[in-house]
């Protein structure tokens, strides 16, 4: 599909959840990072998460490799978060 | 209160410079493409600089592929605070040393009113950034970006308490 530079909004962020599912959202706050990493500890980030997040380019962050994952999820699985429509 | 949101197309790709190109480096095949931008032409352009049905003028169109889309948004709960997103649709160069970059957006595909919650936004996984000129009509320029896009199952509309929809 072609769409006009114009109808575009921003980034949409995913992280992965389960095999199939990824939650999509406009961005990635602490409260969503502790949802989802809630048992993960990774010190030395703090509240400077969603900026790394955004990018994605660290490898060392637990969020790194979400933009590859999603090549196999499938579209009619994916489920994303109600707060990514409010941007 | 609406954010104006500013678009800029960068960096661009040296070895694109017709459709053809376009075709052979996103994967997409010829007559797709073209048919594509017959119908972004008929959705978005006024009568005058509408592409016709024949395939023969998108096809000698003159392309150029970018590879980031800067948008300018507005920072959550602040009125006159802006960020920058920069979404990356390297196709099969690599970014950063590392693999090929492909960022998924939110686009406006409809009005407020539709898709529930969503209000009108999907998310969509770029395909291509290009800016394209018909040089058949006056040398018009357009911004396209070629996208996958999901769709809102149950119209964006909740199924349950979960606070979560499905796409």
């Amino acid at each position: 599909m072609m769409v006009d530079v114009g109808t575009i909004l921003g980034l949409a962020l995913r992280i992965p959840e389960g095999e199939q599912y990824r939650l999509v959202n406009s961005r990635i706050d602490l409260r969503i990072f502790n949802e989802v990493y809630g048992g993960i500890e990774y010190g030395g980030y703090g509240v400077s998460i969603p900026v790394l997040a955004r990018n994605c380019h660290d490898t060392k962050h637990p969020l790194a490799n979400c933009g590859e994952e999603v090549k196999n999820a499938s579209p009619q699985f994916a489920r994303w978060r109600l707060a990514g429509a409010s941007t | 209160m609406l954010v104006a949101r500013r678009r800029i197309l960068k960096v661009r790709r040296e070895d694109v410079s017709n459709v053809w190109d376009f075709s052979k480096v996103s994967g997409v095949f010829l007559e797709s493409i073209c048919c594509k931008l017959i119908r972004y032409s008929r959705h978005n352009l006024p009568t005058e600089s509408q592409l016709p049905e024949d395939h023969a003028i998108p096809r000698t169109l003159l392309v150029e592929l970018l590879t980031q889309l800067e948008i300018r948004v507005g920072v959550f709960q602040e009125s006159e605070v802006y960020d920058i997103d920069r979404a990356r649709c390297t196709g099969a160069l690599h970014f950063a040393n590392q693999g090929s970059r492909t960022d998924w957006i939110w686009v406006q595909t409809a009005t407020e009113e539709m898709f529930g919650v969503l209000r009108g936004r999907l998310p969509a996984k770029l395909v291509a950034l290009s800016k394209i000129r018909n040089y058949t009509c006056e040398n018009t320029g357009y911004r396209v970006v070629a996208v996958r896009m999901l769709s809102a199952v149950n119209r964006g509309f909740l199924p349950g308490i979960h606070g979560l929809i499905t796409a």
